[in-house]
């Protein structure tokens, strides 16, 4: 059997790897860190192949993926998951809070942005998340996630707009970016009460967050 | 006009193509999740059960090389050798079975849907016997009692699920 040392550094190597993986996929630190474990079983059985190998990464992110989608579908098959996903209401889809920074608004940081983005992200109902993580983190084409997750392609488009709307939100928290969606959504942005578009949104936002 | 055809609409937007952009962008920027401090223990503690567990309890792909080419042979052997005694038997049993007494056994079978016909036309002489309402009153009954069934087991499996799945 492996030798436990040099496997230990490889799980230092790799953890947090395995785990965004999971936590993307799940929204669930929790049930993220079980999944975590059942790969570096998984990797411990085969690990002396796996040391060697240049694509253990790749296989790590892989079987990560593919026991998330099984983790999913299994336990949540007849209660949530597929009800979710099958779902066509197209006003199913729920707010979530953003919370808000831990600094104040000026002196908001790029990692605050990323932190926020990173919840939301965990944040959305799972048969928007899945197939969003699935197409911006796995380069999965539209085809592909609706044969993945044995559902339409009209759904896979539905879900993963819904999923870029909410997060939309987000995005338009940092400066930059809300001056570089703001290009094409003057529509939607909010004005006060002379009807002038204020300076920041990210201001705007804080006034409301905080 | 209909929720899905406003979003199929939607989605070929240059807002909408904008936002994917800046989305993927922003999303592949995303540092990676730091691992919780405990995984590492766990899995060395679920790595350290499993060596000091007994090699029969480990997965078959980790016992001992001349073990497993042993229980390979071994279950090799015994398929081919169920796959031969079955075919003995099935000579045996035809070889020695007599026709007579395969009648007899298929009577006998026959005997017992006799039984089934006559209970069944009591039944029905019984049904036929009661008064329509009566009749239409035990209908009803038995479906309330199915439709009482079914709303029961819906309503513990929905309580069991939000207990086991409460949604995100």
């Amino acid at each position: 059997m492996t030798d436990p040392g040099p496997f230990e550094a490889f799980l230092r190597d790799y953890q947090n790897l395995v785990f965004t993986t999971a936590v993307r996929l799940l929204g669930r630190p929790e049930e993220a860190q079980d999944i975590a474990q059942e790969v570096f079983l998984k990797a411990y059985e085969r690990f002396d192949q796996l040391s060697q190998s240049p694509t253990v990464g790749g296989w790590l992110k892989t079987v990560t993926t593919n026991l998330c989608l099984n983790h999913l579908s299994r336990y949540r098959a007849r209660l949530s998951f597929f009800t979710d996903f099958f779902s066509d209401d197209p006003d199913s889809s729920r707010e979530f809070e953003i919370e808000a920074p831990d600094t104040a608004c000026q002196q908001a940081q790029e990692a605050d942005f990323k932190r926020l983005l990173e919840q939301a992200l965990q944040k959305l109902p799972t048969r928007q998340r899945v197939p969003l993580v699935l197409y911006h983190f796995d380069e999965l084409s539209y085809e592909e996630i609706a044969a993945r997750l044995k559902i339409s392609l009209s759904k896979v488009k539905t879900d993963i707009f819904r999923a870029r709307e909410a997060l939309r939100k987000v995005l338009r928290l940092l400066p930059g970016l809300d001056d570089e969606l703001a290009d094409r959504d003057l529509d939607q942005e909010p004005r006060d009460i002379q009807g002038q578009k204020p300076t920041s949104l990210w201001q705007d936002r804080c006034l409301f967050i905080t | 006009m209909s929720g899905h055809s406003q979003i199929f609409m939607k989605q070929d937007s240059p807002s909408s193509k904008r936002l994917e952009t800046i989305l993927h962008r922003e999303l592949r920027k995303l540092p990676p999740v730091e691992a919780p401090s405990s995984l590492i223990a766990d899995v060395m503690t679920a790595i350290q059960a499993r060596r000091q567990a007994a090699w029969w309890r480990r997965p078959w792909l980790s016992w001992p090389a001349p073990i497993r080419a042993l229980t390979l042979c071994l279950g090799l052997l015994f398929t081919s050798g169920a796959f031969y005694t079955l075919g003995i038997a099935r000579t045996f049993v035809l070889e020695r079975i007599e026709p007579n007494a395969l009648a007899n056994r298929i009577e006998s079978l026959l005997s017992l849907g006799h039984v089934f016909e006559t209970l069944g036309r009591a039944f029905l002489l019984t049904l036929q016997s009661m008064d329509q309402p009566v009749w239409i009153a035990c209908l009803c009954v038995i479906a309330l009692m199915y439709a009482a069934c079914i709303a029961l087991s819906s309503a513990a499996l929905q309580v069991i699920a939000k207990r086991r799945f409460p949604r995100n």
